[in-house]
């Protein structure tokens, strides 16, 4: 999909859920009691909010790529995009299991050979024990480092 | 007076000062760092000031924002890349006079421009704040409103190439802000039954979202064709201050320090038009304009001088009217009011030592940078070889960990990540993030504001024609809307 269509489908998502939430806005009880409801500015706000992105999504079909240059997001962009919030979902989600130690130290061990295998020029790294090694001692320290600053210096709590 | 000397008191401690170098030295670091921008590293930081006290949480984040527009000349000069976007008119002449390998005279005039424009505007903003702040006293409920339509108006209109869009971006800003318990009827809006929401959207998970979360994901998308990490090949001669080479350019200096200042505190000019604005009169005042590209010190001295005092010119609007202009400026009043102060005309009333004491730090915080940067400059440029792909895990972790810090609530975290996504997208598409949160910080004002008028005028809207200085926030925002919608049709025209 080209990058102006791209766009025009980010706009039209952008349109339904502010169409959506307008439509959530009616529920918002309260009345004006001399002012304004409280359900009027998130109405105003959603409304304009669709209207204006489906005129978005309306000039980048009739304009094209006068719209919009950007070359596309491939697929394996999108891919990594993904993985990369996975991962990155997932160390939040174990950081609610397992604590601060565990989670940072695996993120900072397992998010290196990802960003390389993502990347062309670094991709052959991963096969390299030495890779691993420095990897292994970059999580160590890192974890150390920020463990040190933000739980025992600034007192955070995991 | 009273309040400035107590404000001393405030800033002259060793560990205030200490804590303001800290944050120029990381500004300097992060400025240096093509694609890291001044808001991100605020944002990055933001987390580390919440227990500090406000002077010194400040501090540290205005030695960031001098240290990261400094820092960006680094790679401007080396690689012909600017590490911020006002640092964008340094590369025209910084990176040639590099390249016949005089890279250190460039960064020493970068220094000292830099220097001058940033007291140039801490001078300026100490002056000329505080009657500001004396005459927005006079603003009501119904001036806050049109005040806020001004500003998100501006800012809309001037952050992307679309008017639909910057639209779009600051509406959806505003929308967040309605999210939680409405503070005049007490009903829940957009809470999904989430008890994390009750009391709004957390400023914090939604600025680092998108000003770094966002920069990390773009990251990650465009080095999927994994080029290799841009070494200089400029070879590094003695940089040190050139302070007679640059102030021998006292006019330039000066002219672009003005400008700077000024482009600085009109809501939404930015960085990159102040400095070619600057560049562009130092190439008129000049007796050698031809030079100008080729490496010519005029040209660095006017970007460099121009992009720091713009600094301080975008903190006047942000510290009198609570209105901020720009990115980083948001971002920084997004820790003022983390820290439970709300910047505007009440805060120089009610919190004149904090006021003055910021207004010190921001002079200490250029003091820093100048001795870092004399002593350090080429630490900076080593910065330039740390392999950029395992900086992002870094620095996700770093936000994963800042929004942590602050309550514990995992739920913040998640609210975070999904920022970044929509963020990614918005600055992907060219809607922008700024107006996003101008729209965070404004919806509130202006919600509140509007129902205060309304209450004291009995329902009667034309309250917010009648009061001439509502009225004319509200003509000027009218008119640059048009005029900005005119320039759009303009160039999409095909005869223009």
């Amino acid at each position: 999909m080209k990058g102006h269509l791209q766009e025009a489908v980010f706009s039209l998502l952008l349109a339904l859920v502010a169409a959506f939430l307008c439509v959530s806005a009616m529920d918002i009880p309260g009345g004006a009691h001399g002012s304004i409801a409280p359900a009027t500015f998130p109405s105003v706000i959603t409304f304009i909010i669709a209207l204006l992105a489906i005129l978005n999504v309306i000039a980048c079909i009739l304009k094209g790529k006068k719209a919009n240059n950007l070359p596309a997001i491939s697929r394996q962009g999108f891919l990594n995009l993904a993985l990369f919030i996975v991962l990155s979902t997932a160390y939040v989600w174990v950081i609610s299991m397992a604590g601060f130690l565990v989670s940072t130290f695996l993120y900072l061990l397992l998010m290196p050979p990802f960003i390389c295998l993502i990347s062309t020029d670094r991709k052959g790294h991963v096969a390299k024990p030495a890779f691993w090694a420095r990897v292994t001692v970059f999580a160590l320290l890192g974890t150390g480092i920020i463990y040190g600053v933000f739980v025992e210096l600034l007192k955070v709590r995991f | 007076m009273g309040d400035y000397v107590e404000a001393l008191g405030l800033v002259f401690q060793w560990h205030v000062l200490l804590v303001i170098g800290g944050g120029t030295l990381l500004g300097l670091i992060m400025g240096a760092l093509p694609g890291l921008t001044a808001a991100m590293a605020i944002a990055l930081l933001l987390p580390l000031t919440f227990g500090m006290p406000p002077v010194m949480g400040m501090g540290m984040l205005l030695g960031t924002l001098c240290g990261a527009i400094a820092g960006g000349s680094v790679s401007a000069t080396l690689l012909n890349i600017p590490g911020t976007p006002s640092s964008v008119a340094t590369t025209l002449d910084a990176f040639p006079m590099a390249r016949r390998g005089e890279a250190g005279r460039a960064l020493g005039i970068c220094i000292v421009a830099s220097f001058v424009g940033g007291v140039f505007s801490a001078v300026v903003l100490s002056l000329l704040a505080p009657p500001i702040a004396d005459f927005a006293l006079r603003f009501g409920p119904a001036e806050y409103f049109a005040l806020s339509v001004f500003g998100l108006v501006i800012i809309a209109s001037v952050s992307s190439k679309s008017l639909i869009k910057g639209l779009v971006a600051g509406l959806i800003g505003l929308l967040i802000a309605t999210v939680g318990t409405d503070p005049v009827a007490g009903v829940q809006r957009y809470t999904f039954n989430n008890l994390s929401l009750l009391t709004g959207v957390n400023l914090l998970p939604a600025l680092i979202g998108l000003f770094a979360v966002s920069q990390v994901l773009k990251d990650v998308v465009d080095y999927f064709g994994g080029g290799p990490v841009e070494h200089s090949k400029n070879k590094m001669d003695h940089a040190r201050p050139r302070w007679l080479e640059t102030l021998r350019y006292w006019k330039v200096l000066l002219s672009s320090s003005v400008i700077g200042t000024i482009v600085g505190a009109i809501p939404g000019a930015g960085g990159s038009i102040g400095s070619f604005l600057s560049y562009d009169q130092a190439k008129k005042m000049s007796k050698t304009p031809e030079k100008f590209g080729t490496g010519h010190p005029e040209g660095i001295v006017a970007s460099e001088s121009s992009n720091n005092a713009l600094v301080g010119g975008a903190l006047i609007p942000m510290l009198t009217l609570g209105i901020p202009g720009e990115a980083a400026t948001a971002v920084l009043m997004g820790g003022l009011m983390i820290q439970g102060i709300s910047p505007g005309p009440t805060l120089f009333t009610d919190n004149g030592s904090i006021i003055y004491g910021i207004f010190i730090a921001f002079f200490v915080a250029n003091i820093f940078m100048l001795l870092i940067q004399w002593f350090g400059i080429r630490m900076f440029v080593k910065v330039l070889q740390v392999p950029r792909k395992l900086l992002m895990a870094l620095i996700l972790m770093f936000c994963v960990i800042g929004v942590y810090a602050v309550d514990a609530d995992i739920f913040n975290v998640y609210l975070m990540l999904g920022f970044g996504g929509l963020g990614y997208f918005l600055n992907r598409y060219d809607f922008g993030t700024a107006p996003v949160i101008l729209g965070l910080i404004l919806g509130p004002i202006a919600e509140s504001n509007i129902r205060r008028a309304l209450m004291l005028s009995g329902g009667d809207w034309s309250v917010l024609v009648t009061r001439p200085i509502s009225l004319v926030f509200l003509l000027v925002a009218a008119a640059f809307l048009f005029f900005t919608l005119w320039q759009n049709r303009r160039q999409t025209t095909p005869h223009s």
